[in-house]
């Protein structure tokens, strides 16, 4: 059973991604900051990460993502940023951070949902 | 050689011309003669001209000897021009003034036989060629004839006196005289007498006259000599009047040209304080440098620009005065400015402009938009003339905008995000619960109502933008229910947040606006909440004092610094822009402060970093309904 979690300060967005995703055969779990995130992971390990970049904490979304892909136990983790962020250097940012790949909101759950499909499998 | 034969004469000598018309000597005629002579001389003390004095002189000789006619003649340049003359018929010698040739030596000139001037024996008498040998001549040079026909038989006096020779002849004057009349010895003239009677002339006549001749010549060549110089003198004076005048009206010219140069130093003065003016109170900061990158001067603007005073920044190095990243594009431009100039491709007027950074004495930073022309000299760069402009406040404002825009995209974007994505999973997704779908609908139905309220405030924002003010619309409400009723909603909405309330007993029913008065509220109360920790407590109190309504919001938030509550008002301004995760356009306080004042009251705010944050407004307490109509202008003319 493929392990997702869900990244993002606002209910809303999580409670919206965590309906996009769930799957009979996935288990979907959520952080409300970076911290938070950091310290599921490397207790659940998921297969996947959906990762809002600002946050309000210390801990913003690069910084939760590299710590997890400079982390052995976490590292093989997909990470896909689920930000408003939109601009080029952002993004060049989040790349370097270690993620796999983005989305930009407002987003197509439909998109996000085959592109999740496609990383992590059926 | 003509006048060999005038000397050639072989007449006999002696006795005077002419056997008859001799008169014997008597002392009797020599008395009147001396008298006469001293009467000539005393011409000299009467004040009398040249001709005048001749004149009179003619007269006494005609007077002493009663001849016909009479006339003096003067050596003058080369010709012996009558002076005066009296008795001549119209055609004699003398009416027409005909010249008698003299040569260079002062000889009659004989060469030119066909003038009949040259063979009149008055040159021969000037020019002292009287020869003694002949008898018509006396000692003295006196030539002297008392009948002309019985002469000419000789040949050399016959060619003298032929009646083309001879005008006296040809005149019909029988006895002539011709007395020369000298001045220290040289002859000056001639005293010519005539008469139509044979034998007129005595030869003791002639020697009293040689005598008053001599006398004669002494009067006039010293009147002559008078008059030379008084001509010379006059003609001096007028030359020096000319001359005078000639001067004076240089000095007018030089007058007029020096009234001319002040005049136009006046107006350069007049231009050049009116630059000085313009210069030393313009806003902008005119300065120049020199080729070595040194100020040559710098306008006293730059104390309120820079905060150096004019002495100090003269001594600073220009690049001293920004941060590094800022010299690359000052050099250029100074460089390209100069450059530009050197190839005099284009005009010298062509300026560039740069916006660089520079530094306050105080540490702080100011953007300069600073646009630079070339200083030439005789076509040649020799600085740079530059204007700098503080364009800080611009700077701000466009960053706060540039800043605004990220932020309203973000704004817009959280609500869209909900609205698209649960819009499009209740169309893909078919394993939603009915309670997943009432709740998906009801996020879309919230975030399109938070999208509407943002979209208002954008609306508003655009109002403020072009100036728009906000139009009040007064109804009777009592302001202790407006404001709980804002506070209840604000509850709703911030379930974790605690507020406190303390509203005075007496306060009054009167004319307000509601809507205004909410969204002031609304705004307050929001940006208390966004700016302070999830727990804290949020305090508000109202309270009517005579003719006012004064209501607090107070935080116990992050608080501000002086210079975030000084720029508290500004459009766009959010007072932590570094934490762009704290929501809202950054224009709450800005339309807080223009609804109040539209309402007639003032928003004060005290602050104090990290302790906290109170916002006071006042509101006018309206009691009349009256105000309600006309309240929109009175108080728009009120501020």
């Amino acid at each position: 059973m493929k392990k997702i979690l869900i990244v993002d300060d606002s209910e809303e967005i999580r409670d919206l991604v965590t309906m996009t995703l769930r799957r009979a055969d996935r288990h979907v779990i959520q952080a409300k900051t970076g911290e938070e995130a950091v310290e599921l992971a490397r207790r659940e390990k998921p297969d996947l990460i959906m990762m809002d970049i600002m946050m309000p904490g210390p801990v913003d979304g690069l910084e939760a993502t590299r710590a997890l892909k400079g982390d052995v136990r976490t590292k093989d983790c997909k990470v896909i940023f689920l930000t408003a962020k939109g601009q080029t250097e952002d993004l060049e940012e989040g790349f370097e951070a270690g993620a796999d790949d983005y989305f930009v909101k407002p987003f197509s759950p439909l998109a996000l949902m085959k592109k999740v499909d496609a990383l992590i499998g059926g | 050689m003509a006048a060999s034969g005038l000397l050639d004469g072989s007449a006999d000598s002696g006795s005077p011309c002419g056997s008859s018309g001799s008169v014997p000597e008597s002392k009797e005629a020599t008395a009147p003669a001396l008298v006469l002579s001293f009467r000539v001389l005393a011409l000299l003390g009467q004040g009398l001209g040249l001709v005048n004095a001749a004149r009179e002189i003619l007269r006494m000789v005609k007077d002493f000897t009663g001849c016909e006619a009479a006339g003096i003649r003067l050596r003058e340049d080369e010709g012996l021009p009558y002076l005066v003359h009296e008795g001549f018929s119209l055609s004699a010698p003398g009416a027409d003034g005909f010249p008698c040739i003299l040569t260079a030596a002062g000889e009659a000139d004989l060469s030119v036989e066909t003038d009949s001037a040259v063979a009149c024996a008055c040159s021969a008498v000037m020019s002292g060629l009287a020869d003694p040998s002949l008898r018509c001549f006396t000692a003295s040079g006196s030539f002297w004839i008392n009948n002309i026909p019985a002469v000419v038989s000789a040949s050399s006096e016959k060619a003298m006196f032929s009646p083309k020779g001879s005008r006296c002849l040809a005149q019909g004057y029988r006895s002539v005289a011709l007395i020369p009349l000298r001045s220290n010895e040289a002859v000056i003239g001639v005293l010519q007498l005539g008469d139509s009677a044979e034998g007129f002339f005595s030869a003791q006549q002639i020697g009293l006259l040689e005598e008053i001749g001599t006398c004669a010549g002494i009067v006039l060549e010293r009147l002559s000599a008078d008059e030379a110089m008084t001509e010379a003198t006059a003609e001096l004076e007028a030359r020096f009047q000319e001359r005078t005048a000639e001067l004076r009206q240089v000095r007018e010219m030089l007058v007029d040209e020096r009234a001319e140069r002040q005049e136009i130093e006046r107006a350069l003065e007049a231009t050049e304080t009116r630059y000085r003016t313009l210069v030393e109170n313009a806003g902008d900061v005119i300065w120049c440098i020199n080729r070595d990158m040194r100020f040559s001067y710098v306008s006293p603007s730059v104390t309120s620009v820079l905060g150096y005073a004019v002495d100090e920044i003269l001594n600073l190095d220009p690049l001293d005065l920004m941060p590094p990243f800022s010299r690359e594009p000052f050099l250029n431009m100074c460089r390209e400015t100069l450059e530009l100039q050197d190839d005099r491709t284009t005009h010298s007027s062509a300026s560039r402009t740069q916006e660089i950074e520079g530094f306050h004495k105080d540490g702080s930073t100011r953007w300069l938009e600073v646009g630079a022309t070339a200083l030439t000299e005789a076509g040649r760069p020799v600085g740079i003339l530059a204007v700098a402009r503080d364009i800080t406040d611009r700077k701000r404002i466009e960053q706060a905008k540039a800043d605004f825009l990220t932020t309203a995209a973000h704004e817009l974007r959280g609500p869209l995000t909900s609205i698209l994505g649960y819009s499009e999973l209740l169309l893909i997704k078919d394993d939603l619960s009915p309670e997943e779908k009432e709740r998906c609908l009801t996020r879309i139905n919230d975030q399109a109502g938070h999208l509407a309220r943002l979209v208002t405030t954008l609306l508003e924002i655009s109002h403020l933008e072009s100036g728009e003010e906000w139009t009040l619309n007064l109804s009777r409400r009592r302001v202790d229910e407006v404001i709980r009723a804002v506070i209840k909603r604000f509850r709703q909405q911030n379930t974790s947040r605690q507020v406190d309330v303390t509203l005075t007993d007496n306060l009054p029913e009167f004319f307000l606006d509601e809507r205004a008065l909410t969204e002031v509220l609304q705004r307050i109360l929001t940006n208390a909440a966004v700016y302070s920790p999830q727990g804290s407590p949020i305090g508000v109190t109202c309270a009517a004092t005579g003719d006012q309504c004064e209501i607090a919001i107070q935080d116990r938030g992050i608080g501000m610094t002086a210079e975030q509550i000084e720029r508290l008002f500004d459009k766009f301004y959010r007072g932590d822009s570094s934490n762009k995760a704290t929501p809202g356009l950054g224009l709450g306080m800005t339309v807080v402060k223009r609804i109040v004042e539209a309402m007639g009251g003032r928003v004060k705010v005290e602050s104090e970093y990290g302790q906290g944050t109170t916002v006071t407004f006042t509101l006018p307490i309206r009691r009349a309904d009256a105000v309600a109509g006309g309240s929109a202008s009175e108080e728009n003319t009120d501020r």
